[in-house]
């Protein structure tokens, strides 16, 4: 993104902060990961166990967060 | 006739290999050997070479009757070839049998007719008595009994069987001979019909066809007439193009309650394209003008700077000062007033709605008794409005303008402060998206006369042509996709809170989109004109200019502006620009 302020440009040099939402696939309790699914089809292993499987969750940063509601799918063409 | 014999029997010697015209010349022969007697002393030398004659015909014979046994052989062995003929053709015929009627079947086996020879066998039922007395085997059985009357006649066999007597005078004989009747139809009534089957998920069938079209169906038809909400811009004026450009610059710098002026010099101000309010800065001669800004029991004071007839309105907010004999330097710094409705000034809140509410009245709802007003044309300009439904919009700990300008990062806006006034503006940050600059309407045209200084720098981004717009808790998941792309190269998702409504999604999506793609920011130097003068004048961020360099015209973002007044009194005073440039398709 371009811009020229410095608290935007600092901002944007930090990581993480990645959010996103996918659909837990399954849980592994014993070594607390979860498999989760995110919209495009890919699966990664996440850590947290807190959302059971078949339910959305939230990923911050590769770790499931907390579980994420279902919500209206709409597309738009610009 | 002699002669016409002779004739005859040498004609018919040409075929010399049939046996019947070889033995056709021996019989010649012999008469020939008669006729010569009536030829006298010719006949005894013709007599002797009639007898070589004959020799030779013998042996010709001989020999012709071995051709006809070898034509009979042949004609064996053609009636053998003849056989064999019969039993291919025998076999040919079988293959047909046996192929085609199977597959014939299989053809009827989905015939709703029946086979036919359950068709003939319905026919051999010929309805008889259909409607005449219906007779009983069992009465009429029991009707010829005979059933003796008890007391006048008693018949007693003993246990044993009776067998009526044939030679006496009178015999019984209980021999029962059922009467034949026709056969009477009993369930006549009862048809079975051979129908098609009863349909009875027709309504049910999914039609195949058009269904909801996230991409419309294309029909190549261009709609003129109206592209989406009218914006009303005013072309920006074209430039004058001088040889020469004078300007004599006028910068003044009061305290605003008193109305004196401050020695100043240096004074920088700016503002950037994510920034709410304008900064700040110039440097002080002298502790009397320090003492006229300080801040007192009243709060900050308020100065105002006017460049060139443009005023603003600052809040000192710092000062720092450097002394050496003979003189000292003060330096002091703030930013617009919008900063009173942020940290330190406007105190933290947290809240939560409880009833649906609208982002322009959460605005309105944040400003109320502080004395700002905001502009924000969610209809034409945009971003548009959307409305959050009950606990949708919680906040803690954020003043009113951390707020509200959460919600317009949320719309894809940007606030942008008023100079002067306690107001600001809350505009989309694209007003085109980047693709369509080409055909946009600039604010401010530079032309490249006026450009003092230049300079440009590289920062490309992916050409994200996807990008997924949701809210979290409450709200929509929207997934905007740059038309006519595959959706290929998504964006980083945006998960809002406040995200709730498809339009905001929509402009959110729009802005995430042209954030993207190949460009540089480019810096330009130009003076600052007054306003009204077929001159660029001030540009702010957000506003779309167009660059007349002299090898290409081109539009750009404004991102940010720095003005720069220099010296004392007749100053020199220059606005820089940035620029955000995009090198993709349409811009």
């Amino acid at each position: 993104m371009a811009t020229v302020n410095p608290w935007k440009k600092f901002i944007g040099l930090l990581p993480g902060g990645y959010r996103t939402v996918g659909e837990v696939i399954s849980v592994d309790a014993s070594a607390g990961t979860s498999v989760v699914e995110l919209r495009t089809g890919t699966r990664v292993l996440a850590r947290g166990t807190s959302v059971a499987a078949g339910q959305n969750a939230f990923l911050v940063d590769g770790q499931v967060t907390g579980p994420a509601p279902d919500l209206p799918q709409y597309d738009f063409e610009v | 006739m002699l002669t016409h014999d002779a004739v005859a029997g040498w004609s018919k010697a040409r075929r010399q290999f049939d046996p019947a015209r070889r033995s056709a010349w021996g019989t010649v022969a012999a008469r020939e050997a008669d006729t010569s007697a009536p030829w006298g002393q010719g006949g005894a030398r013709n007599a002797s070479l009639t007898g070589r004659w004959d020799t030779v015909a013998q042996a010709d014979q001989g020999q012709g009757g071995r051709w006809g046994q070898g034509g009979a052989l042949e004609a064996d062995a053609a009636s053998r070839w003849d056989t064999v003929a019969q039993v291919d053709l025998a076999r040919r015929l079988g293959w047909d049998h046996s192929v085609k009627p199977q597959d014939t079947r299989l053809r009827l086996l989905y015939n709703p007719k029946p086979a036919r020879k359950d068709t003939s066998s319905g026919q051999a039922w010929f309805r008889c008595d259909e409607f005449g007395q219906r007779f009983d085997a069992a009465a009429e059985r029991a009707a010829s009994l005979y059933v003796p009357t008890p007391g006048l006649v008693d018949f007693s066999f003993g246990g044993e069987r009776y067998v009526p007597s044939t030679s006496a005078i009178v015999f019984f004989d209980f021999r029962y001979t059922p009467q034949p009747h026709a056969i009477q139809p009993v369930d006549s009534g009862a048809v079975v019909r051979f129908t098609p089957a009863r349909i009875i998920d027709q309504m049910r069938t999914m039609p195949w066809g058009w269904g909801m079209p996230t991409d419309p169906r294309p029909t190549g038809i261009v709609y003129p007439d109206y592209p989406g909400p009218v914006v009303v811009i005013d072309p920006p004026e074209e430039p004058t193009i001088l040889e020469t450009y004078m300007i004599a610059n006028t910068v003044t710098l009061v305290e605003l309650a008193g109305g004196t002026p401050l020695d100043a010099s240096n004074i920088r101000i700016g503002l950037d394209i994510d920034s709410f309010a304008w900064t700040f800065s110039a440097d002080l001669f002298g502790r009397t003008s320090l003492n006229l800004v300080l801040q007192d029991a009243d709060g900050p004071k308020t100065v105002e700077l006017v460049v060139n007839g443009w005023t603003w309105h600052f809040l000192v907010e710092r000062y720092s000062g450097t002394g050496k004999h003979p003189s000292e330097r003060y330096t002091i710094s703030g930013s617009s007033r919008t900063q009173l409705l942020a940290a330190p000034y406007a105190p933290k809140r947290s809240g939560m709605n409880t009833s649906p509410v609208n982002a322009r009245n959460i605005v309105d709802d944040q400003l109320q008794f502080t004395g700002f007003t905001a502009s924000w044309d969610t209809v034409n300009m945009g971003p548009p409005d959307w409305t959050l439904p009950a606990e949708a919009f919680s906040y803690t700990e954020m003043t009113a303008m951390e707020v509200i300008h959460r919600l317009a990062e949320v719309a894809g806006g940007i606030v942008r402060p008023a100079l002067a006034d306690d107001a600001f503006t809350i505009l989309p940050r694209y007003r085109e998206a980047t693709w369509y600059w080409s055909s946009a309407i600039p604010d401010c045209i530079v032309p490249a006369e006026v450009v003092a200084e230049w300079g440009s720098e590289w920062s490309p981004q992916p050409e994200w042509n996807f990008v997924y717009v949701s809210g979290t808790n409450y709200g929509v998941s929207v997934q905007v996709r740059r038309a006519g792309t595959a959706g290929d190269e998504p964006a980083a998702d945006v998960m809002e809170d406040w995200m709730t409504g498809t339009d905001v999604a929509r402009a959110r999506g729009i802005c995430e989109l042209s954030k993207g793609g190949s460009q540089a920011i480019e810096t330009r130097r130009i003076p600052l004109f007054a306003d009204g003068d077929n001159t660029p004048g001030l540009v702010q961020p957000g506003m779309i200019v167009e660059f007349r360099d002299p090898d290409a015209t081109w539009r750009g973002l404004c991102l940010g502006v720095d003005i720069t007044a220099d010296g004392v009194g007749a100053s020199r005073v220059w606005q820089t620009l940035r620029i955000e440039r995009h090198y993709g398709s349409g811009s």
